[in-house]
């Protein structure tokens, strides 16, 4: 037989685990709307089991149940899961971004408008070509320089445009960095903590859910491997170089490249490189080192191609001063120093029209001694019209042998220029599309994950009534066995 | 599976954004009438369309081309029948002339007409089209004759010197022609095609029936007549050849226009959108919204907090 008590305290303890129980209900409940938080439940463990003393019974040795134990109270969750989801997040941010900067870079380039870079360089041609048919009229020529000049104009807008997008991505990995070691050193000093609280008590699950928030943080900013739980086995990885482990923190830094003026992302104790092949920042470096200066690179060789084929037919040309035809592009010396950035007229032609060299034919003097300019000649200036349908073979253009350029399949200016705005189109439209794909499957992931760890209120709701009644019972034994201990004492009255 | 607040909301989140992503998409192809509005959403597409563009400007510019030269090529066409009838007039002076029959007065007669003549020749040299001179060739702004200073002096042959260039203009009309809009004076006038001035003109053959007139020699008189007529069939050439090229500019007008229908049928079939289409596309989208914002709100509003009671 066991002590006179020791009902009562089976039942205490049933009141004591449902309470418990209740609590870490509304716990849940009121942490239901937090997309970072897992569902905790106690973990309800049978009392420890007494063996009788030295009773003798027909059944032999008795075991006393003493009631129940309410042990940890743990996270609701699939590791395996979760770890994919850190995996998904990584792709799919880097795609995220690198499509809404692609669609930006679409923008700029604004194309297929009537008003965009295709119509101001198809204006040059056409201004070319009204000044070949009335060569003789000053203010076709004026007209020509002014089309050149807002050609050059937009040109160099739309290079300054890229080029600020460039350094503002600069500037952003530097953000990216600094937020990277942020949460590094936040998940140690979280490592540090869950190290020396005992596990299974609610601030630790609250410092883990934490933790996990900043894991998938930083997936979203650089690929990254984490492995291990607890305080000193937990690791995160970049590239295969240890971010965080158990309670250090290696932070990583960015370098100035001194020729180019880039950041790159290294290492602080070694000065390595770090090894950044996905998330937002890997998608801000592959934009800033590749896609844009692809595209700039396009939009120089669209400019030099103008200047160096329009000069070398201008200067073999006449103005409507008998004189032979000046640069019309400067600067006139393109190895090197002409780009899309700095292409502009003449100023000498934009200040005199009349210096445009239109004609083909040399002034000659006639035997009465008047010299005889062809001003209506305009052979010249529909030559250069006509590079409108010229591939663009080789810097300096034919006949020169002294070639710095070759393009091995040549095109046309304006064909070179489709070619860029497909470019820019074929890239946005990638990143689109693998965006929306990586996005949908980390939402698969992220629903999964959420299916088993997020709150349900319809499932709080249920255990509650159940812990409700639970305890209801509970004290209705205690009630009971206090009538039965009653009755025990008025016994001995 | 079990299903959380949290997920159920942010499902019908996701839902509702692409559902109002694809309806702004509906929208704007809708106002803008066009399919391609950025070259993302159709990369080959926007690759036709930006060369189909560039087509039909060259075709616009080459339209512009005519338009402008016509008026040159219509006003030189007058000058030269203009110079046809003049020359045709001094003939008729040197038939009447070749008769031996004539009196004294008559002899002044015919030299006061063929001055008259002379002079008018000059003028219709001189002409202008837009403040330049017509018949100058590519040297417009200079004055195509001009008294020749090393005439001879006792027959005064060649009496005008040619100072302008031997190259007509020409304008591009098409992509693979070239027409041209003018007859260099040289041509026009008898100075030969490279301009030696041998006083085969048509100002030295006034000249040259001056002189015979004077003389009163009628044979030499009657060998003059040959000579006008050389330089008759001479202009009269020039003018066929300038009808010819104002027919070939109409021709290249009707050619042009053609093209520039095709072209454009071509670029409205790449670019624009069927309308019908894109307003049921746009109706569809909206109708897709909209339920989606009525189920979500109905889902999510049920909950078993609000239908059980405590206690």
């Amino acid at each position: 037989m066991s002590s006179t008590f020791f009902g009562i305290d089976i039942a205490k303890s049933g009141l004591a685990a449902q309470k418990r129980a209740m609590d870490v209900l509304g716990y849940n409940i009121a942490n239901a709307n937090d997309p970072t938080y897992k569902r905790q439940r106690v973990v309800q463990t049978e009392g420890q089991i007494l063996a009788t003393s030295t009773e003798s019974s027909p059944l032999g040795s008795t075991a006393f149940g003493t009631g129940t134990g309410s042990g940890d109270v743990e996270r609701v969750r699939d590791a395996l899961v979760e770890h994919r989801m850190n995996i998904a997040t990584q792709s799919a941010s880097n795609w995220d971004f690198k499509s809404g900067l692609t669609t930006q870079i679409e923008s700029i380039l604004g194309e297929p408008s009537d008003s965009g870079l295709q119509t101001d360089i198809d204006n040059f041609w056409d201004s070319w070509q009204t000044v070949a048919t009335t060569p003789d009229s000053l203010s076709n020529r004026s007209g020509l320089v002014q089309d050149a000049e807002a050609l050059c104009q937009r040109m160099q807008d739309t290079v300054g445009q890229l080029k600020t997008m460039k350094d503002d991505l600069n500037l952003q990995v530097q953000t990216k960095v600094d937020r990277i070691n942020a949460i590094g050193q936040e998940i140690a000093n979280l490592n540090n903590q869950i190290g020396s609280l005992s596990s299974g008590a609610m601030p630790v699950n609250d410092l883990q859910n934490r933790r996990d928030a900043l894991v998938l943080e930083l997936g979203g900013l650089v690929n990254c491997n984490q492995s291990g739980d607890g305080k000193e086995s937990y690791m995160i990885s970049i590239g295969g170089t240890m971010l965080v482990q158990g309670t250090k923190f290696n932070a990583i830094q960015t370098t100035v490249d001194a020729t180019t003026g880039q950041k790159d992302v290294t290492w602080a104790d070694t000065g390595a490189a770090v090894q950044v092949n996905n998330g937002e920042l890997a998608g801000a470096i592959e934009i800033r080192d590749q896609t844009i200066p692809d595209y700039l690179k396009q939009f120089d060789n669209i400019a030099v191609g103008l200047v160096e084929y329009v000069n070398s037919i201008h200067e073999t040309g006449y103005d409507l001063n008998g004189d032979k035809g000046v640069a019309f592009f400067t600067p006139n010396d393109p190895v090197g120093s002409v780009s899309a950035a700095n292409i502009s007229v003449n100023s000498a032609l934009i200040s005199d029209a009349s210096l445009v060299a239109a004609s083909g034919e040399a002034p000659t003097t006639s035997s009465t001694g008047t010299k005889t300019i062809a001003k209506a000649n305009g052979d010249i200036a529909l030559k250069i019209s006509d590079i409108k349908n010229t591939l663009i073979e080789q810097f300096p253009p034919k006949p020169s042998t002294d070639t710095y350029q070759v393009f091995s399949s040549p095109l046309t200016i304006n064909q070179m220029y489709q070619k860029l705005v497909g470019d820019v189109g074929s890239s946005a439209s990638v990143a689109s599309r693998q965006a929306t794909a990586q996005k949908l499957s980390y939402d698969q992931y992220a629903q999964q994950a959420q299916s088993i760890s997020g709150v349900s209120l319809d499932e709080e709701m249920t255990n509650m009534v159940k812990f409700q009644q639970a305890y209801n019972s509970s004290s209705r034994v205690l009630t009971t066995m206090n009538d039965m201990l009653q009755t025990l004492i008025d016994m001995a009255k | 599976m079990r299903t959380s607040l949290s997920q159920q909301t942010q499902s019908a989140l996701m839902y509702i954004t692409s559902a109002s992503n694809r309806l702004s998409e509906a929208q704007l192809r809708a106002v803008t009438g066009k399919r391609i509005n950025k070259s993302s959403d159709d990369v080959p597409g926007t690759n036709s369309a930006m060369s189909l563009r560039s087509a039909i400007d060259s075709n616009d510019q080459y339209s512009n081309n005519i338009t402008v030269s016509q008026p040159l090529l219509s006003t030189t066409m007058n000058a030269a029948s203009e110079l046809t009838k003049i020359i045709q007039s001094v003939r008729d002076v040197a038939v009447a002339a070749a008769n031996p029959d004539y009196t004294g007065t008559t002899k002044d007669s015919y030299l006061n007409q063929l001055d008259s003549l002379m002079s008018q020749m000059v003028d219709v040299a001189k002409t202008k089209h837009n403040d330049q001179y017509i018949f100058s060739g590519t040297a417009s702004s200079t004055c195509p004759i001009a008294e020749n200073p090393d005439k001879d002096a006792t027959t005064g042959i060649p009496p005008y010197v040619y100072q302008g260039s031997t190259s007509q203009r020409t304008v591009k009309v098409l992509a693979w022609v070239s027409l041209p809009v003018d007859v260099a004076g040289n041509d026009m006038f008898g100075f030969g095609s490279t301009n030696t001035n041998d006083g085969s003109d048509v100002f030295s053959m006034i000249t040259k029936l001056k002189n015979a007139i004077t003389t009163g020699d009628t044979d030499t008189i009657s060998g003059q007549i040959a000579n006008v007529d050389k330089n008759l069939d001479n202009t009269l050439t020039w003018s066929a050849k300038l009808g010819s090229w104002s027919a070939r500019m109409d021709n290249a007008t009707t050619t042009l226009d053609d093209t520039k229908v095709r072209l454009q049928g071509m670029l409205s079939d790449t670019e624009d959108i069927d309308l019908t289409q894109a307003v049921v596309d746009l109706k569809t989208q909206e109708n897709v919204y909209q339920t989606a914002l009525s189920v979500t709100q109905r889902i999510l509003q049920m909950s078993l907090a609000s239908s059980s009671s405590s206690g």
